[in-house]
């Protein structure tokens, strides 16, 4: 798939963390969290990535800003100066260089921020690292700190002061400050109350409207993600199992893994409760899957082939990529309006 | 026969700090009829497990109560829990025997150095029966009915060997031991997976046909509270602001908080880019809080002048509904006129 302004390119990635046993702590075997993923991020794009917890989405998230170092695959990003770079073979010092391109921001704002350091500090350490300092400094955080609907008053308070929402703006000014390429956002609003949500994936939707910004959003909340996301990538597993534009794969999703998941969710709704799908059983052990498609214990469609065969990713409408043997003969609800 | 099963009457739980006076639950007035699904749906600290602690007697115990939680038994005359003793024998009957409860986290809710058939036994024995054997069989039988595979073997299990939506099975197996007549849910799906709490939600639904016990439900999630419930009360710091039935909250909200938070969440299949319609500012802490309605700083509808002046009382807006809001001439009626044991009891 040939797509234009690719700013991200990740092939084959793959993450294996071992199991170690025993007094010699020998290796039995390997939990497979990022199993053979493939994808790319456009410039300006923002890409969903949605599952369960335990399928391996964080994990994904954090290889490719190489917080962990794959064991297998390439991630190949485009810098500021229209370089490609593989980041899986850089050294430190070269890929301390490069961390201004890619910045992450957290889940929990109460974990994520130094409670021994002033906001201002904060928000200028990426400055600091890339060697801005004094008056510079303070004015360019001033400017972030607006940016993202922070009081630029209370920028010598330490983050206990705060809210949780005001506490992710923090985090989210503090990803800006060195201008990157791109920005994971691994579950930026799960731990925010209902109200506050509303007010972060705004300010998430107007900064990349704003300044053009490329996500990787990652996150559990189906709604959420549909509504700030291009494309949507669902994990199973350590496998990405469909990906498609947004509208697509809510309204005629071609895997029964994502017509279970679309239809489990509870409609903020009294009228529209129809009948769920509910899946037996929970997800897979990544350290024992089953052997064929990984989800076929259980999937209601499944067949023998499924058993015995493990399906590949392969773009079965236009844009619309799944792994699944019977893609074409299901007929799979999606979200019903 | 009496179908009314829990009246909550003017309960307070107010917890003095160091900081100054928490006003945790502050005057929530509702009531539970046999065999019905109410759900408390409120954001973070706006005071529902609190209440729900109260109505337990589990509140911490420099919490100051006031008001009355009358539960009426199948037979028997009607107490008000609020005087029982807190560590007496009626108290200690009805909390897990006729009110039971589930927690969110049932890692922590459960013993993490017994096996869960002993945890789940021992409940039987308390208020069942004597008889070991009984006890096991019963227990067992519970496991299979809320589909665990394998219900013996799960029996001499530890917590950790089982997964967060078989730990919530498991505790819901233990609440219902007891056959109760009102279980109290506090987020039993906040923490398990969305095909998971599928599951859980549909097992709860069938369990209660099957067992006919009310249910009360509190969540944040107005997803879960239009799957679940019959009747809703919304809490906004420690007051109920919203009492009606649950297709009544969705389409014809009243309070201008229950209305802007149904406009907040994203729904599912309707992709627009559009912004969302959000709350401004952020819940406040209720410590030392000014007089007025709680609402008012972040409210889109505020009069200046009344509503930061006094709290407006919860009152019937419309068959069914009643809302504590002063764009109804109701509510600003009553805050005038001498308040009325109906008009305070807003519910039905």
């Amino acid at each position: 798939m040939e797509r234009d302004d690719v700013i991200l390119q990740v092939k084959s990635l793959k993450k294996y963390f071992p199991i170690e046993k025993g007094l010699l702590r020998r290796t039995v075997g390997h939990i497979k969290a990022v199993d053979d993923v493939s994808f790319d991020i456009s410039k300006g794009e923002v890409l969903g990535l949605v599952g369960e917890s335990g399928c391996g989405k964080t994990t994904l998230g954090r290889c490719i800003l190489r917080a962990i170092d794959p064991t297998a695959g390439q991630v190949i990003l485009r810098t500021h100066e229209d370089d490609t770079v593989d980041i899986t073979r850089l050294d430190k010092k070269q890929m301390r260089a490069l961390r201004k391109e890619m910045q992450l921001v957290f889940q929990d704002p109460f974990s994520s921020l130094s409670p021994r350091m002033t906001v201002l500090d904060i928000i200028g350490e990426p400055l600091w690292a890339q060697g801005v300092r004094g008056k510079a400094l303070e004015s360019q955080v001033k400017e972030l700190a607006s940016l993202v609907g922070l009081n630029t008053g209370h920028l010598n308070r330490y983050p206990n002061a705060f809210s949780g929402g005001q506490r992710q703006r923090i985090g989210i000014a503090r990803a800006l400050a060195t201008n990157p390429n791109l920005i994971v956002a691994d579950e930026p609003v799960s731990a925010l109350d209902v109200s506050i949500q509303a007010q972060i994936l705004n300010l998430l939707q107007d900064l990349q409207e704003k300044l053009g910004l490329t996500y990787l959003f990652i996150a559990h909340d189906l709604s959420v993600v549909e509504h700030i996301a291009d494309r949507v990538a669902v994990m199973y597993v350590g496998k990405i199992i469909e990906l498609a534009e947004t509208e697509a794969l809510y309204l005629t999703p071609q895997h029964p893994y994502t017509e279970a998941l679309l239809s489990a969710v509870p409609k903020p709704d009294p009228r529209l409760q129809e009948a769920q799908i509910i899946l037996s059983g929970e997800v897979a052990n990544p350290a024992e899957p089953p052997s064929g498609c990984y989800f076929h214990p259980r999937c209601k469609y499944a067949a023998d082939r499924c058993k015995h065969e493990t399906p590949v990713l392969r773009e079965v409408l236009p844009g619309h990529f799944v792994s699944c043997h019977f893609a074409e003969e299901l007929e799979l609800e999606g979200v019903s309006l | 026969m009496n179908d009314v099963l829990l009246e909550v009457q003017d309960l307070k739980t107010h917890l003095p700090l160091e900081e100054g006076l928490l006003k945790a639950v502050d005057g929530i007035s509702f009531t539970i009829r046999r065999g019905e699904t109410i759900g408390l749906v409120g954001e973070s600290g706006c005071g529902k497990s609190m209440a729900v602690r109260s109505i337990m007697r589990l509140a911490p115990n420099f919490a100051n109560i006031s008001g009355r939680v009358i539960y009426h038994p199948q037979d028997g005359d009607p107490v008000d829990i609020t005087q029982l003793d807190a560590h007496g024998e009626r108290i200690r009957a009805i909390r897990g025997g006729e009110i039971a409860m589930i927690f969110q986290e049932p890692m922590t809710s459960f013993s993490p150095l017994h096996t869960i058939g002993n945890q789940i036994t021992e409940a039987i024995r308390v208020h069942r029966t004597q008889n070991r054997k009984q006890a096991h069989k019963i227990a067992i039988d519970l496991l299979g009915r809320v589909g665990m595979s394998n219900p013996s073997q799960r029996m001499s299990e530890h917590p950790h060997q089982l997964s967060g939506g078989m730990r919530q099975r498991a505790m819901i197996a233990m609440a219902l031991s007891c056959e109760p007549s009102l279980l109290i849910a506090d987020e039993p799906t906040t923490a398990l997976d969305v095909t998971v709490q599928a599951q859980v939600l549909q097992l709860m639904r069938d369990l209660q046909d099957e067992f006919g016990m009310s249910i009360l439900y509190i969540t944040h999630d107005l997803g879960v509270i239009a799957r679940m419930v019959q009747h809703v009360a919304v809490m906004y710091l420690g007051k109920i602001v919203e009492f009606t039935d649950v297709d009544s909250l969705f389409y014809q909200a009243k309070h201008p908080y229950t209305s802007a938070l149904i406009k907040s969440i994203p729904k599912i299949g309707k992709k627009s880019r559009r912004r969302l319609e959000s709350i401004q500012g952020a819940v406040p802490v209720p410590i030392n809080r000014p007089p007025g309605c709680g609402f008012f700083p972040r409210c889109s509808l505020a009069i200046p002048g009344l509503c930061d002046r006094e709290d407006p009382p919860l009152v019937q807006v419309a068959p069914g509904h009643a809302a504590a809001c002063y764009v109804y001439p109701e509510v600003a009626e009553a805050a005038k006129g001498p308040q009325l044991e109906g008009q305070r009891d807003g519910t039905r």
